[in-house]
C-alpha cells in the first residue's frame, strides 16, 4: 500500500498523456476548423444553371442581320419576328408591349416554373445622355433571382416616330439598347 | 526515519533522471506539428479549388461574347464618328452596372476590348473590317 502510494511515476504519465491529449484535440480542432470554408459561393452554385439558360435565351433571339435595305425604314422584312431586334423595333411609345412571336419563342425556351421579368436600358442622345429605361414585363423578382443582359444595336432607319427609341437618336448615330432579363424559379 | 528519507532522496533523483516523459512530449509535438501543416495545406488546397471555381463562375464571358460581337458586326457597318458615339453609349450602361468596358482605338480597325469591374479585368485584341456601311448614309428616323 504504501509503495503503491509513493510510487510518483503514475503523476508523470498522466501529465504526459493529458499534454498530449490536448496536443491531439487542439490539432483536431485546427485541422475541422481550417477546412471548413464558409463562403456566399454556395448559393450562387444553385443560380449558376439559370443565368447561363438565361444568357443563352438572349443570345438564341438575338439574330444579327447582315443586310439592310436602307430604302425601306423600317426594314422589318429582314428581321425574324420572334427576334430581340423585332421585338424591339415594334414597341410603341403608347403601349409599349412585346410582340406575341417574341414572347411565344422566350415561353418555349424557358420552363414553366421560371418566372420572367424584362427591361430596356438605352441612352438618350438628345438629353444629356441620360440612361432611360421601360418594363415589359412586369414581374416582381424574388431575392434569388439572377439578371441577364445583352446589348442590341437599332439604326435610325429601325425606328418610327412612334417608338420609344426614336427621340434618342441623333443625326447618323445607332443606338445601344440593353435588353435586361431576371430569372427566378417559383 | 533516516530510511525514509533516504528513500525519499532516491525516488527523486530516479524521477529527476527518467527522461522518457520528454521524449514522449517531444514526440506528440513533432505528430502534432507534422498533422497542423497537414492541415494547413488540406485547407489551402480547398481554399484555392474554391477560388478558381469562383472566378470561373464569375467571368463574364457572354458580356464579352456580346461585345465582340458588336465590334465584329455593327462596327462594320459604322463609319467613324457613329462608333465613338456607339462605343459611348456602350460604356454609359456598362457603367450604370459598375464595369468599365471600352473599345480602345489601336489603329484604323484594331481594337483593344477592356472589360474591368471589382472581380475580372480583361484586354483582347479585335480586328474590325469594314464591309457595308448603313451609317451615315442609311439616316431615316430619329429626332436631330
Amino acid at each position: 500500500m504504501i509503495r503503491v502510494m509513493s510510487d510518483e511515476k503514475g503523476q508523470a504519465f498522466t501529465l504526459e498523456g493529458i499534454t498530449a491529449a490536448l496536443l491531439i484535440l487542439i490539432v483536431t480542432y485546427t485541422l475541422f476548423e481550417s477546412s471548413v470554408v464558409v463562403s456566399p459561393i454556395w448559393s450562387e452554385y444553385g443560380d449558376i444553371q439559370l443565368k447561363q439558360l438565361g444568357y443563352d435565351v438572349l443570345r438564341s433571339l438575338d439574330v444579327h442581320r447582315t443586310n439592310m435595305n436602307l430604302s425601306a425604314c423600317p426594314d422589318t422584312q429582314n428581321i425574324t419576328r420572334n427576334s430581340l431586334q423585332y421585338m424591339l423595333i415594334q414597341l410603341n411609345t403608347s403601349n409599349p408591349q412585346p410582340n406575341q412571336e417574341f414572347l411565344n419563342a422566350l415561353d418555349m425556351m424557358l420552363d414553366p416554373s421560371i418566372k420572367k421579368r424584362l427591361e430596356v436600358y438605352w441612352v438618350n442622345q438628345s438629353n444629356n445622355n441620360t440612361i432611360e429605361h421601360l418594363v415589359l414585363i412586369n414581374n416582381t423578382p424574388i431575392p434569388d433571382a439572377v439578371g441577364v443582359s445583352r446589348i442590341i444595336v437599332l439604326y435610325p432607319c429601325d425606328v418610327t416616330s412612334s417608338s420609344p427609341f426614336y427621340g434618342s437618336f441623333t443625326n447618323d448615330t445607332a443606338l445601344a439598347v440593353e435588353v435586361r432579363m431576371i430569372l427566378w424559379h417559383v | 526515519m533516516v530510511k525514509k528519507s533516504l528513500r525519499k532522496g532516491e525516488r527523486k533523483r530516479e524521477l529527476r533522471n527518467d527522461e522518457s516523459g520528454q521524449v514522449l512530449i517531444l514526440f506528440s509535438l513533432i505528430v502534432a506539428t507534422l498533422i497542423a501543416s497537414l492541415a494547413i495545406l488540406h485547407a489551402q488546397n480547398l481554399i484555392a479549388g474554391v477560388e478558381s471555381s469562383r472566378a470561373f463562375l464569375s467571368f463574364p464571358k457572354d458580356d464579352i461574347r456580346n461585345l465582340k460581337v458588336i465590334a465584329r458586326l455593327d462596327f462594320q457597318h459604322l463609319d467613324c464618328d457613329a462608333e465613338e458615339k456607339l462605343i459611348d453609349q456602350i460604356k454609359l450602361l456598362y457603367a450604370s452596372k459598375g464595369t468599365y468596358v471600352d473599345f480602345e482605338t489601336i489603329s484604323s480597325h484594331h481594337y483593344q476590348l477592356v472589360y474591368s469591374n471589382s472581380e475580372v479585368y480583361f484586354t483582347e485584341s479585335l480586328y474590325v473590317e469594314d464591309e457595308d456601311i448603313w451609317l451615315p448614309s442609311g439616316g431615316g428616323g430619329g429626332a436631330s
